[in-house]
C-alpha cells in the first residue's frame, strides 16, 4: 500500500500540476523553436493519458486485488492538506470559528471513469490540432494545457471550494481559445460563453457558501459559528432531519441548478452552447463536448443529490420533465441544421437530457447508466467533432448542401463517421445503447419521481437521434459527389482521405466505443457499490433514500395536502408497485 | 444443467455459432485496411458463414424431441442433446398447452453479465445478460437463417461480379455486411433475454441499412436505405417500450437473482400479468401491443410496412437474404416466441390479427399493379408475414413459424431468380420492358416457375401445406378471417403468375441495357438456387406425415408432422385445429383458379395492362400504392420537421433572447445612471443637496424624538 499510495499521490499531482507547469514552459518557448509546442504538449498529453491510465487501474479493485476492508472506500491518489487555515481557537484548543479550506484530491468510481476519459482526449484534442492551428501557436497550447489541468481539478477536488475554483478556472483557457482561433463570429461566442457560464456559477458560489456557513452553524449545535469548512464529506452528510429545513434544500438545489444547468446544458438554459462550440477551434469544441459540459451533470451527481437531497427529490420531476423536452427539442433543433457542427452542437442538448433524465429517475441504475452516459457521450460527440473538423480543414465549409457524397473519395472517413454515428444513436453492441437503454429504463421504472410518461416521452428520443444523424450522413456521405470549387485543400499536408494521424486519433474512440459497448462492467462494476454503499452514510442512494423517508415523515407529520414536500408519484395500480414497494426494489430491505 | 462433459464441449462450440460469420466480418476489415489478402474476404465470409450453417444445423437435429410422433421419425431421439429438457411432454399438438411448463430455464445458456440493473429487493444483484434460449423454436430458425444465408452468400460471390466476372466496386464491403448481418441475426434468434433480443433486433436493421444503401451514390438508394432504418425505428420504440413495461409489471413479482428481462423469467411469471394494469390498459394487452410495434416494422406490416418495398434498391441478394427469408420474419419469430405474454390478452391477438388480415389484402392488392418485379415479389412478402401474423393472431404461431420456414425457401429462390433477370437485363427489371425470356433463360425460367408454383400454394409444393395450415387453423377460429385468407391467396397466385407470364411468355425483347445476347448465370449461382427449389419443393414435407388409411388430402397425407412435434419443445403456445380435408381441396383449388386466370389475361404477355382498363381508378390507386407514401410525408415528416424549425426560431428569439434581454438590463441601468454622471458641476451640487436632505428626513423619521 504504502509506494503504491505514494506512487498514486504522485500521479494524481502530477495530473494537475504538470500541465500548469508544461503551459509556462510553452509560454515561454523562444519563437524559433515554435513548432515544439505542439510536442511538448503532446508528450505532456501523453504523460497525462498514461498516469490517468495508472489512477484508473489503481481504483479497479479486481485488477489490483485489494480487498476493501475499510468502512469508507479510500480514494485514490488522495493527498489533503490545509490550504487556507484561519481557525480561532478557545483556551482548551477547541476550534471556536474561522475558515478552513482544503487542498484535498483523490479519484472515487464516479470520478475516476471521467479522469480517465478526459487524460484520453486531451493528447487526442492536441494531436488534432496540427494542421488547423497556424497562428500564435505557442499561446494555444499553453492555453490547451492550462484547460488541462483545470479539467483534471474538478474531477479530482473533493472540498467544495477547491472545486469551486478548478470549476470557474476551465472558463478562462476555453474563453480564449474561442476568442482568439474561433471562427468568424468568435468574440460574440466566446464572451457570451463567457458570461452566461459565469453568472450561472457565481449564484452557484452563493449557495455554497451558505450551505457551508449553515453547516457550521448545524455543527456547532447553537452555539455559534463553528469553523466554515467546505469538506465534500461533511456537506454531504449533513443531518435531514432538524437540519437544513426542505425549503432551504430547495432554494440550494435551484442555486447549484443555476451554475451547473447551465453547463450541462441543460434546456432551456442552452443557448450559449451552439454558438460555441460552431466557433471553436475543433480541440475546443472536443473538450467542450467531451469533458467541460461533464462538468455539470457531475456537480449535480456529486453536489446537488447528496448535499441537498430533499430539494433533489423535490425537484426531480420538473428536472425530469426539463430533460425530456430538452431531448426533444434538441433532437428537432438539430436536424433542420445546415452546418454539421452546430447540428452535433445540438445533438448535445439532446444527449445531455438523457444524462439528466437517467440522473433524476434517483434509481441506483439510472445513476450509473447517468455516468456511463456522460463517458459515452464524451467519446462519441467527441469523435464527431473530430471528424467534422477533419471534413472542415478539406472542404472549408460544414454546410451540408455544400459538401455531399464523400464516402467515394473518403471511404476510410465515412467508415468513422458511420461508426460514431450508430454509437451516437445507441445502437446495441456499441456503447451509446447501455446508457441510453438504462437511463430511459430507469425514467420509466422510476415510479416515485418521473414514471412511464417520462420513459416514453424520452425514448421518442431514440427515433428523433435517428433522424438527424442519419440525415446528416446522408448528406455528407451519400448521394452524388459535391465538393466546392477548389477542394479538397490539402496544402496543410492532409491527404484526400484520413491522414494515419487522423486515424490514429479516431480509433482509441472507436475501440473504446465497441469495449464499453460490450463490457459496460469496466466502469459499473466499481461504480455501483459507491453509488449505493449502505456504509457509506452520504452515497448518492443513502442521501436520497434519507431525504424521502424524512419526507415521508413530514407528510404523515403534517398530512396536509398542499405541503410542498408531498411525495409525487405516478398513478400507478397499488397491487403493481406502490412508492413503497418500488423503494424497497431500490434499496433493498435494510 | 445436468449434462455430460462431452455435451458440455459441444454446446460450447454450438454457442460459438454467430461469431464465426463475425469473424468473417472482421477478417474482410482486416484485409482492407492492410490492403492485403483482399481476394480472400469472399472466402472468409463463406467460410464463416459455412461454419455456422452447420452448427446450425447439428443444433436442430440435436434438438429433436425424444418422443416423436408414430409417424416413422423415432430415430431422431438418437441425435445429439444439447438441451437438458424439462419434463418431457407427450405430444398433444391439437391441445392448448398451459404456458409455465414451456418456458424452461434450463434452456437458458448464460454467456456473462453485461449489464447491471443493481439489487432486487433481496439484495440479488440484477443482471442482463448475454444468453442464448435455445429450444425447437429456435433450432427451426438457426436451420433457416444459417442454411439461407449459407446459399445466398455463395450465390453473391458470383453476383457481385460485372459481366467480365471482376469484383464489384465495394465487393469486399458487402460481404462483410453480409458476415455482419448472419452474426446479428444468429443473436437474434439465439438471445436468452428482450435486451439482446433488442441487440439483434437493431443490428440486423442496422445491416439491413448499410445493404440497401450499398449503391449510395444512387440517391434512391441512400433515402430508401434512410427510410428503412427509421420507419424501423419507430416501430422499435414501441418495442423499447414494451421491454421497459415488461420490467415495471414483473420486477416487484420475480423470484431473488432473477431479472424479468430474461425470456424464462418472464414466461414463468406471464399470467401474473393478468392481475395488474397501468393507465387503464391491462398489463398484457400494453406489454404485448407495444412489443408488437416492433414486429410490425420488422416484419413490414401495416402501416410501417412502406420501407420495405423500397428497400429493393439494394441488391438482390440483400432482398433475398433480408428482405425476404430472414429478417423480415423477425417480428414474426417475436410474437410467436412471446406467445406466453399476448395469449394472456385476447385484445392484443385481436389487434395482432386484425393487421395481418389488412396487410395481406392491402399487399396483394398492390402486387397487382406493380411492374418492378422485385417490388411486386417485396408485396408478396409483405402479404405472406401478413399470413403469419393471422395465424400469431388466431393463436397458431405454429402454423406461422411453419410458414416462415417454407416461406424463406422459395421467396429466396424467388428474388435470387429476379437477380438473374435482372444481371441478364443490365439491371433493367421493369416487366415492361422485356418479355420472353424463356428460352434465353431457360435455367432462370424453370427455377423461377417452381418458386412461384410455391409462393401461388400450387399442391403439393412447400407453400401450399404451410399456407393450408395456416387458413385451416384461422377457419376454425375465425371465418371471416379464413375466407379473407383464401380470397388473398387467389389473389397470390394470380399477381405472381401475371409477373412471372410477362417475364418469361411472349414475344422475346430485350431492353438496350441488356446488350445483344443476355445470358444465363454461371454454376456458383446456379447451384444455390437449385438447392433452394429443391427446398421449395420438399421443406413441406417436414410438416407433413403419411398415413395409408387416413381420410386426409389424397388419402395418404396428413399435414402434421414431424415439424410439429419439433416445435412443440419451444415456447410455442399452439390451438392448432384442422378444418377437414374439404379446406385443402378448396385452397388447391383456389390456387390453380388464380394461376389459371393470370394465364387467361396476360399468358401472352401483352403490352398494354388489361387490369387498368378492366379495374380502371382502383388499379391505378393501387398503382400509386394506396398513397400511403405520400400520407406519411405529410402527416409526420413534413410537420415534424416544421416544428424542429420552428423551435430553431425560437431558440434563436425567444430563448436566447430572454436571456440577451437579462443581459441588456444591467447594461440599461448603466447607461440610466451614466445620466448622472456627466462632469457638470452644477448638477453634483444639486445631488449633494437633494441628498443630504432626504438623509435628514430619513433620520427625523426613525428618531422623530430629535
Amino acid at each position: 500500500m504504502g509506494t503504491m499510495h505514494l506512487a498514486a499521490q504522485f500521479s494524481l499531482n502530477a495530473l494537475i500540476f504538470l500541465p500548469i507547469l508544461a503551459a509556462v514552459v510553452i509560454w515561454a518557448l523562444p519563437k524559433h523553436v515554435e513548432r515544439m509546442a505542439q510536442q511538448v504538449a503532446l508528450w505532456v498529453g501523453m504523460v497525462t493519458l498514461a498516469l490517468g491510465a495508472f489512477l484508473w487501474v489503481l481504483g479497479q479493485p479486481q485488477l489490483v486485488g485489494s480487498a476493501e476492508t475499510t468502512d469508507t472506500p479510500t480514494l485514490v491518489g488522495e493527498t489533503e492538506f490545509a490550504w487556507i487555515n484561519a481557525v480561532i481557537h478557545d483556551q482548551q484548543e477547541n476550534e471556536v470559528g474561522g475558515v478552513r479550506v482544503r487542498y484535498h484530491v483523490g479519484l472515487d468510481p464516479i470520478s475516476s471513469p471521467l479522469m480517465l476519459l478526459t487524460a484520453l482526449l486531451v493528447p487526442l484534442s492536441v494531436a488534432c490540432s496540427f494542421a488547423s492551428i497556424k497562428t500564435r501557436v505557442r499561446e494555444y497550447y499553453a492555453w490547451m494545457m492550462a484547460l488541462t489541468a483545470g479539467m483534471f481539478g474538478v474531477f479530482a477536488a473533493r472540498d467544495l471550494l477547491l472545486f469551486y475554483i478548478f470549476f470557474e478556472f476551465t472558463l478562462v483557457p476555453l474563453y480564449f481559445l474561442i476568442g482568439i482561433w474561433g471562427g468568424s463570429d468568435r468574440r460574440y461566442a466566446a464572451n457570451k460563453f463567457f458570461i452566461y457560464t459565469f453568472v450561472g456559477s457565481v449564484i452557484t458560489f452563493a449557495g455554497i457558501l451558505y450551505l457551508a456557513i449553515r453547516a457550521s452553524f448545524l455543527e456547532s449545535a447553537g452555539t455559534g459559528l463553528g469553523v466554515i469548512d467546505f469538506d465534500l464529506i461533511k456537506l454531504s452528510s449533513l443531518p435531514l432531519e432538524n437540519g437544513l429545513t426542505a425549503t432551504e434544500q430547495s432554494l440550494l438545489f435551484l442555486a447549484f441548478f443555476a451554475g451547473f444547468a447551465i453547463k450541462v446544458p441543460f434546456f432551456p438554459l442552452h443557448t450559449w452552447l451552439p454558438l460555441a462550440h460552431t466557433e471553436a477551434p475543433t480541440a475546443g469544441s472536443v473538450l467542450l463536448a467531451g469533458v467541460l459540459l461533464k462538468l455539470g451533470t457531475y456537480g449535480f451527481l456529486r453536489f446537488s443529490l447528496p448535499m441537498v437531497p430533499l430539494g433533489a427529490v423535490q425537484w426531480a420531476s420538473v428536472m425530469g420533465a426539463l430533460a425530456v423536452a430538452g431531448i426533444i427539442y434538441g433532437a428537432l433543433c438539430s436536424w433542420v441544421q445546415r452546418d454539421v457542427k452546430k447540428l452535433v452542437a445540438y445533438s448535445s442538448v439532446s444527449h445531455l437530457g438523457f444524462c439528466m433524465l437517467g440522473m433524476f429517475s434517483l434509481l441506483p441504475f439510472g445513476l450509473s447508466g447517468s455516468v456511463l452516459y456522460m463517458i459515452n457521450h464524451g467519446l462519441s460527440t467527441a469523435a464527431l467533432f473530430l471528424i467534422v473538423g477533419m471534413i472542415y480543414e478539406r472542404y472549408h465549409t460544414r454546410d451540408v448542401n455544400q459538401i455531399g457524397g464523400l464516402a467515394r473519395q473518403m471511404p476510410v472517413m465515412a467508415f468513422f463517421l458511420v461508426f460514431f454515428v450508430l454509437s451516437s444513436v445507441g445502437l446495441p453492441g456499441l456503447n451509446g445503447f447501455v446508457s441510453e437503454f438504462t437511463v430511459l429504463f430507469a425514467a420509466f421504472n422510476s415510479t416515485d419521481h418521473l414514471g412511464p410518461s417520462f420513459g416514453t416521452l424520452g425514448a421518442t428520443g431514440i427515433l428523433l437521434g435517428a433522424i438527424y444523424l442519419l440525415y446528416m450522413t446522408g448528406k455528407v456521405l451519400f448521394g452524388p459527389l459535391k465538393e466546392p470549387a477548389n477542394t479538397p485543400d490539402l496544402s496543410a499536408g492532409l491527404t484526400r482521405d484520413l491522414t494515419v494521424r487522423e486515424i490514429t486519433i479516431l480509433t482509441p474512440l472507436a475501440v473504446l466505443c465497441i469495449v464499453l459497448g460490450v463490457a459496460p462492467r469496466l466502469v459499473t462494476d466499481t461504480l455501483d457499490p459507491v453509488l449505493a454503499d449502505e456504509r457509506v452514510p452520504y452515497s448518492v442512494l443513502n442521501r436520497i433514500r434519507q431525504a424521502r423517508d424524512s419526507q415521508i415523515h413530514l407528510v404523515t407529520q403534517t398530512a396536509s395536502p398542499t405541503s410542498a414536500t408531498r411525495p409525487k408519484s405516478e398513478p400507478l395500480a397499488d397491487h403493481v408497485a406502490g412508492p413503497v414497494a418500488v423503494g424497497e426494489v431500490i434499496f433493498g430491505e435494510s | 444443467m445436468m449434462l455430460a462433459d462431452a455435451d458440455n464441449q459441444l454446446s460450447a462450440l454450438l454457442l460459438s455459432m454467430p461469431l464465426w460469420p463475425l469473424l468473417g466480418s472482421v477478417l474482410v476489415g482486416v484485409f482492407l485496411a492492410t490492403g492485403k489478402l483482399k481476394a480472400l474476404s469472399d472466402k472468409a465470409v463463406v467460410g464463416g458463414v459455412g461454419v455456422s450453417a452447420l452448427l446450425g444445423v447439428i443444433t436442430f437435429f440435436s434438438l429433436m424431441p425424444d418422443t416423436s410422433h408414430d409417424d416413422g421419425h423415432a430415430d431422431a431421439s438418437s441425435a445429439i442433446r444439447l438441451v437438458a429438457d424439462g419434463p418431457v411432454e407427450e405430444p398433444s399438438g391439437h391441445s392448448p398447452k398451459a404456458s409455465n411448463g414451456h418456458a424452461d430455464a434450463s434452456r437458458t445458456h448464460t454467456l456473462f453479465h453485461w449489464i447491471s440493473l443493481g439489487l432486487d429487493d433481496q439484495g440479488a444483484t440484477r443482471w442482463i445478460d448475454v444468453n442464448y434460449y435455445i429450444d425447437g423454436l429456435t433450432g427451426i430458425m438457426l436451420v433457416v437463417v444459417t442454411v439461407i444465408s449459407l446459399l445466398v452468400v455463395i450465390y453473391s460471390t458470383g453476383y457481385m461480379r460485372d459481366h467480365h466476372g471482376h469484383p464489384e466496386v465495394g465487393y469486399e464491403r458487402f460481404f462483410a455486411f453480409l458476415g455482419l448481418f448472419v452474426f446479428s441475426m444468429l443473436m437474434l434468434v439465439l438471445a436468452g433475454n428482450f435486451v439482446l433480443l433488442y441487440l439483434g433486433w437493431e443490428a440486423v436493421g442496422l445491416c439491413s441499412y448499410l445493404l440497401i444503401g450499398f449503391y449510395y451514390q444512387k440517391p434512391e438508394a441512400a433515402a430508401a436505405a434512410k427510410k428503412a432504418f427509421l420507419v424501423n425505428r419507430i416501430g422499435d420504440l414501441g418495442f423499447a417500450l414494451g421491454i421497459f413495461a415488461l420490467y415495471l409489471f414483473l420486477s416487484p413479482v420475480v423470484g431473488p437473482g432473477e431479472n424479468p428481462l430474461d425470456y424464462a423469467v418472464a414466461f414463468k411469471y406471464a399470467d401474473t400479468l393478468n392481475t395488474m394494469e397501468l393507465g387503464g390498459v391491462a398489463a398484457p394487452t400494453l406489454v404485448s401491443l407495444l412489443l408488437l410495434c416492433g414486429a410490425l416494422g420488422k416484419s413490414a406490416q401495416f402501416p410501417l410496412y412502406v420501407w420495405l418495398p423500397d428497400a429493393m434498391e439494394g441488391p438482390s441478394p440483400v432482398s433475398a437474404l433480408i428482405h425476404a427469408a430472414t429478417m423480415v420474419t423477425a417480428g414474426v419469430y417475436m410474437v410467436a416466441r412471446c406467445a406466453p405474454i399476448f395469449i394472456q390478452s385476447e385484445v392484443a391477438l385481436f389487434v395482432v390479427m386484425v393487421i395481418g388480415l389488412i396487410g395481406a389484402v392491402l399487399a396483394a392488392t398492390m402486387a397487382m399493379a406493380q411492374y418492378d418485379m422485385k417490388r411486386i415479389l417485396a408485396y408478396s412478402t409483405m402479404s405472406q408475414l401478413a399470413f403469419m401474423f393471422v395465424a400469431l393472431g388466431a393463436k397458431a404461431p405454429q402454423a406461422a413459424i411453419f410458414h416462415l420456414y417454407t416461406h424463406a425457401f422459395f421467396k429466396a429462390l424467388l428474388f435470387l431468380s429476379a437477380g438473374s433477370v435482372m444481371h441478364a437485363m443490365g439491371n433493367v427489371i421493369d416487366v415492361r420492358l422485356f418479355s420472353g425470356l424463356r428460352r434465353v433463360l431457360p435455367h432462370t425460367y424453370r427455377l423461377m416457375l417452381i418458386g412461384c408454383l410455391a409462393l401461388a400454394g400450387f399442391p403439393l409444393l412447400a407453400g401450399f401445406w404451410s399456407k393450408d395450415e395456416i387458413v385451416s387453423t384461422v377457419m376454425h377460429h375465425s371465418p371471416v378471417a379464413g375466407w379473407i385468407l383464401l380470397f388473398t391467396a387467389f389473389l397470390t397466385a394470380y399477381y405472381t403468375f401475371r409477373m412471372f407470364f410477362l417475364c418469361f411468355n411472349g414475344e422475346q425483347r430485350f431492353p438496350k441495357e441488356a446488350g445483344d445476347h443476355p445470358h444465363e448465370m454461371p454454376g456458383v449461382m446456379l447451384a444455390p438456387k437449385y438447392l433452394l427449389a429443391i427446398g421449395a419443393v420438399l421443406a413441406g414435407y417436414i410438416g407433413v406425415s403419411f398415413h395409408v388409411s387416413s381420410t386426409a388430402f389424397l388419402g395418404a397425407l396428413e399435414p402434421h408432422g414431424m415439424y410439429h412435434g419439433y416445435i412443440e419443445n419451444s415456447t410455442i403456445i399452439n390451438e392448432s385445429h384442422h378444418s377437414g380435408p374439404w379446406l385443402m381441396y378448396l385452397s388447391a383449388a383456389v390456387a390453380l383458379a388464380g394461376i389459371g386466370l393470370a394465364w387467361a389475361r396476360y399468358g401472352a404477355a401483352p403490352r398494354t395492362e388489361p387490369d387498368q382498363a378492366l379495374l380502371g381508378p382502383i388499379w391505378n390507386l393501387w398503382n400509386a400504392k394506396y398513397y400511403v407514401d405520400e400520407l406519411f410525408d405529410r402527416v409526420l415528416v413534413r410537420p415534424l420537421r416544421g416544428l424542429g424549425r420552428l423551435f430553431v426560431t425560437t431558440d434563436n428569439n425567444v430563448v436566447d433572447g430572454l436571456i440577451t434581454f437579462c443581459a441588456a438590463v444591467p447594461r440599461g441601468i448603466g447607461a440610466a445612471l451614466q445620466l448622472t454622471q456627466r462632469g457638470v458641476l452644477q448638477g453634483y451640487a444639486l445631488g449633494a443637496v437633494v441628498g443630504v436632505t432626504l438623509l435628514l428626513l430619513f433620520w427625523k423619521w426613525i428618531e422623530p424624538a430629535l
